[in-house]
């Protein structure tokens, strides 16, 4: 039995700290939505509360072997791969635009033939707009300082799927574009190109905003309404509690779960916070393990990224670096907002807390940029063995 | 770049420092507001409805008791409710609910359920106060058998309440007219408060979207059922005497009519019908006439004013008064009789029989004509100034000016039933007084209140001695007379002899006065003549067709609901019994245990004498003497007795037939021996 799991622990390559925090997250997640999915079992399966829970289990089983598979492949391999994906992701975000499923007149998922899985088109694009952006700030880093050459084209490359997006699912658009901007600093952009691209986009929202709230209601297209409602219940009417429902049973659910853990399955506000299991599983884990267990979440995401960031250290300027950093803080970035719109310091979107939120397709793509940084650590790993061997 | 991707980590790190404030900031510095709004959101008392008291008949038939009603809504954008599954089921149901309610087509619904789909509506009307078993079935048809959240059905339960016996008493017990649980009228009304028990509370959590647990809190209230209440109503002589009402009031084209039916002793009212008119055919309990309008009373008003003739000694049955041609003259009124009397002469018994207005008016005109005072001081004793206080909201009050107002002609007029407004139930209550040797006792509709069948209320029987024996005999004589040979005589027969009198009284009509008058006949007696159980009062209001006398309109009713009860009521049915007739057992000879148990269990006393097997004749039992080895005489015996007989003998037994014993091959008084065979013939 113990060589079993030597054998499974030294098959497992990658850093094992990484595999931990995957691990740990995967336990929270199944503990936190086998309580929050209660009503939702109520509602319809008639009360078979275990069939949430392993919808759950297997997915989270499905998302460790596909990170399992996804760091076998030498992460030199993504640099290429990135480039198809991209190229991919945009007729099929053009495609979800019209033809995709609606849900509350956004459409955002689409069916893929055959299977009759649905997904996210967003989440496939922003996995490949990351790696994409890592393979051009490798390639770029000679001629960083150059606008023309290397700013412009990543730009292109950032903007074209964060507007596809943005029609349906302003909030993710956001949020990737900030994390490409993000990627961007890291990977030497220069600091004036940015203040550039900063005040253009300032400019962007700040007529965008204008545009929201100075025409009437009844030239409000698409889904304009529905954020426009989001953003004054956010900044203007904050302690209203008819029109935020969702935030302020959020709030009551933080408010009592104390210091310590109430313990698993324990909160009762999982029965009246709209999507306790998804969207806002963070409020629940608090209210069943308390302020501790909150810290020990954001902590594992940090422990996560640092991992990451050790990873650059090893290796800087490489494509692996910025593919690791890359979709690092993009993972790290995407639970930071979840978690900040679980405690109110955000206007509410629909982000998902990485591998612990219940959800079937984001933990495909979620489980695949964690695989694939799992293979960037595995391959320094082993080029530092190697190098260690010419060393001796 | 190594200090750019520290730049970034940090700043990750203060978003999450950020998170943890929020939190700690959240949970210490706002923690009991938002701990405190959960509780005011999630936990509140709910009311625990409590049943509402059922309201029975003497015999403990259910008049009024409590069914849940249902309105039906549904939910259009019910969460689970799918597009599918609705387009899947929607004609079935449009089908099933044209079948069960017939009220619109299956298109119309189909339309409308689209619509309504289209419009998202979470509140369509389905269908409003559906029975219980409709609900049942309707719970198990397509797609409703979904449940709440899958088909967006929505039940709201309603109280209504239901009477076994359709109309029969509806406005003595009371009616919910609007469904809302607030009753206008009757016992419903009057013991409202007993009926509908205490609502309980009790605290309970929302759980989510419609579902809340109660919690388990010593606070908790837990509702009292609401008491039941036992009537006083007879179902049987009320449906006789409603059927007989409403087919008279049909046959006379009348308004309105009423029946009363008192128990003599007690006060007991046995059935109070109340029929008003819809249409020409139909007739319907709209008001509860007998205990609510006062009108004149006319004729039947005369024998209060003999009554109190008597007690003052003025007069006596057979006291002589002039009644001339029929016309008297007062001041400048005239009072008429209907038809000059036969002799200018009457004696009061016959000046009531044949119900002259004359005699009565002159003697009160001449008695109390300057004593107004102490003949409305009879009146008073009599009940007929007060509001009597019977247990249903509605009684009315009568109308009766005071002595130092009353006019010079106001005691003629009084006398003879006008002048004043009575309601029914008075005049009933004053006959029931006559019939009670003279003892008025309060009429009643409660027997008793129940609450978890124990009994917390009882009605005790109000009584007061209002008129002396000589008085009562000489009442009950002349009311017997106007039976006999007075105006009621087409109500004689030899079955039941009744005691009454009739009355065919103008009513004025508002401020028409008497031009517009009409009629009211009515009868008041009591019955059996020389024993009275039942008193009964017949109104009926304008009658239009087939004449308007008391005797003929109002008179006839009374005579069939009296038969009618008489037939059907034992102990008023009671003669003596032959004792020789009495009953003659088919069992001729039997052990004498069996006997004794059966006669027992029959009730009769009987004399076996002290032998083991008795034989009947000549009605009487005599003991069979039993000798060892001798044969009995078995014949007349049933086959058990027989071979048990023989059987103890030690013989051996073989038959025929079947019935009682005929006849048997050993004779009786042959000597027999132990083992011996005796062939039985067995026959009727």
């Amino acid at each position: 039995m113990k060589e079993e799991i030597q054998n499974i622990t030294e098959r497992l390559q990658g850093d094992r700290i990484i595999w931990m925090v995957v691990i740990i997250l995967f336990v929270f997640s199944m503990l936190a939505v086998y309580s929050a999915s209660g009503s939702l079992a109520f509602k319809y399966t008639n009360g078979d509360t275990s069939h949430y829970l392993w919808k759950q289990v297997m997915s989270a089983i499905g998302g460790i072997l596909l990170m399992y598979f996804a760091h076998l492949i030498n992460y030199k391999y993504y640099s290429r791969i990135a480039q198809v994906l991209w190229i991919l992701s945009i007729p099929l975000l053009f495609y979800t635009m019209f033809f995709g499923a609606k849900i509350n007149d956004a459409s955002r998922w689409i069916k893929l033939p055959l299977i009759g899985w649905t997904f996210q088109t967003s989440d496939m694009a922003k996995l490949a707009l990351i790696m994409f952006l890592a393979r051009l700030l490798t390639q770029k880093q000679e001629q960083i300082t150059d606008f023309k050459k290397s700013v412009l084209p990543m730009l292109i490359v950032v903007i074209i799927p964060v507007v596809m997006i943005a029609k349906d699912n302003l909030s993710t658009a956001l949020i990737l574009f900030f994390t490409s901007v993000f990627i961007m600093f890291i990977g030497r952009v220069s600091l004036k190109h940015l203040m550039l691209l900063f005040a253009g986009s300032v400019c962007v929202l700040g007529i965008f905003l204008l545009s929201l709230f100075k025409l009437p209601d009844s030239m409000l297209i698409g889904r304009m309404a529905t954020w426009k409602s989001r953003v004054e219940t956010h900044f203007i009417h904050k302690d209203d509690p008819d029109d935020s429902y969702q935030s302020l049973q959020a709030n009551i659910a933080i408010a009592k779960g104390g210091f310590l853990p109430n313990g698993p399955g324990n909160s009762t506000q999982k029965n009246f916070l709209p999507e306790a299991y998804s969207d806002f599983i963070y409020a629940i884990i608090i209210e069943e393990y308390g302020l501790i267990g909150g810290v020990f979440v954001i902590l594992l995401y940090l422990v996560f990224l640092y991992r990451c960031i050790r990873i650059v250290v090893r290796a800087p300027k490489a494509f692996g670096a910025f593919l690791a950093v890359g979709l690092g803080v993009s993972l790290v970035l995407q639970a930071m907002i979840n978690m900040a719109v679980a405690v109110g310091l955000f206007p509410v979107t629909g982000v998902t807390l990485p591998l612990v939120s219940m959800g079937g397709s984001s933990v495909v793509f979620t489980s695949l940029a964690f695989g694939i940084v799992l293979s960037v650590s595995r391959n320094i790993e082993l080029q530092k063995g190697e190098e260690n061997l010419a060393v001796a | 770049m190594m200090v750019r991707i520290y730049i970034g980590f940090l700043f990750i790190c203060l978003l999450g420092c950020g998170i943890i404030g929020q939190t700690f900031y959240i949970q210490n510095v706002k923690g009991n507001y938002y701990r405190k709004l959960s509780d005011t959101l999630t936990i509140f008392p709910m009311t625990i409805r409590a049943d509402r008291g059922n309201i029975y008949a003497k015999d403990g038939s259910l008049l009024a008791t409590s069914l849940p009603i249902f309105d039906l809504y549904i939910d259009f954008a019910a969460d689970g409710l799918k597009k599918e599954t609705l387009r899947k089921n929607i004609d079935s149901v449009a089908l099933l609910m044209e079948n069960m309610f017939h009220d619109k087509s299956a298109a119309q619904y189909k339309n409308e359920f689209q619509y309504n789909r289209e419009k998202r509506n979470r509140y369509y009307s389905l269908h409003k106060s559906v029975t219980f078993d409709q609900m049942s079935e309707i719970r198990k048809w397509p797609l409703f058998r979904l449940g709440r959240n899958k088909s967006g059905l929505i039940e709201e339960t309603k109280e209504m309440r239901d009477h076994p016996f359709g109309l029969l008493a509806l406005r003595t017990l009371g009616v919910d007219e609007n469904l809302d649980g607030v009753y206008s009228s009757g016992i419903e009304l009057k013991y409202n408060e007993q009926l509908q028990g205490v609502c309980g509370k009790k605290l309970v959590q929302k759980l989510g979207a419609g579902v809340v647990r109660p919690l388990d809190s010593k606070d908790e209230i837990a509702p009292q059922p609401g008491r039941d209440i036992f009537t006083t109503i007879d179902v049987t002589i009320q449906d006789v005497a409603q059927d007989a009402l409403r087919r008279a009031l049909v046959k006379h084209q009348a308004d309105h009519g009423c029946v009363i039916v008192m128990e003599t002793k007690t006060g007991k009212l046995r059935a109070v019908a109340n029929l008003g008119r819809k249409d020409s055919s139909t007739y319907f309990e709209f008001l509860n006439y007998a205990v609510r309008e006062a009108t004149e009373p006319g004729s039947t008003f005369k024998l209060a004013t003999i009554a109190s003739l008597m007690e003052d000694g003025y007069v006596n049955m057979n006291t002589s008064v002039n009644c001339g041609n029929g016309v008297a003259s007062f001041f400048n009124t005239t009072i008429k009789d209907h038809e000059a009397p036969e002799t200018p002469m009457l004696t009061v018994k016959r000046a009531i029989e044949v119900s002259s207005n004359v005699a009565v008016a002159k003697l009160a005109f001449n008695n109390y004509g300057h004593a107004a005072k102490k003949f409305y001081n009879h009146l008073n004793d009599f009940g007929f100034t007060k509001k009597i206080e019977v247990e249903i909201a509605g009684a009315g009050s009568p109308v009766i000016a005071k002595p130092e107002l009353w006019s010079g002609v106001s005691s003629a007029f009084i006398a003879h039933g006008y002048e004043l407004q009575i309601t029914p139930l008075h005049t009933l209550q004053f006959y029931n007084a006559i019939a009670n040797n003279g003892v008025l006792v309060k009429p009643t509709f409660i027997e008793k209140v129940t609450h978890y069948s124990k009994t917390v209320d009882s009605t005790i029987t109000v009584s007061s001695k209002i008129l002396s024996e000589r008085t009562v005999s000489e009442l009950r004589n002349i009311l017997e007379g106007v039976v006999e040979n007075g105006t009621a005589m087409n109500l004689k027969t030899d079955y039941l002899q009744i005691a009454g009198k009739t009355g065919t009284a103008k009513i004025a009509q508002g401020k028409g006065g008497y031009s517009k008058a009409v009629y009211q006949a009515s009868f008041c007696g009591y019955f059996p003549a020389k024993n009275p159980q039942y008193s009964m009062i017949v109104i009926i209001n304008s009658p239009s067709v087939g004449g308007y006398y008391g005797n003929v309109v109002a008179g006839s009713i009374f005579r069939e609901v009296a038969d009618k009860i008489y037939a059907s009521d034992l102990n008023m049915n009671k003669t003596e019994l032959d004792k020789s007739k009495r009953f003659s057992p088919i069992v001729r000879k039997s052990t004498k245990d069996d006997l004794e148990k059966i006669y027992q269990a029959l009730g009769v006393p009987v004399s076996l004498g002290d032998a083991q097997w008795c034989a009947f004749s000549n009605g009487n039992f005599t003991g069979v003497d039993v000798q060892p080895s001798v044969m009995p005489d078995l014949t007349g015996m049933a086959l058990r007795d027989a071979i048990y007989m023989m059987e103890q003998m030690g013989m051996k037994v073989q038959f025929t037939g079947k019935g009682f014993v005929s006849s048997q091959s050993i004779q009786p008084g042959e000597a027999v021996k132990e083992g011996q065979t005796i062939k039985l013939e067995l026959g009727a």
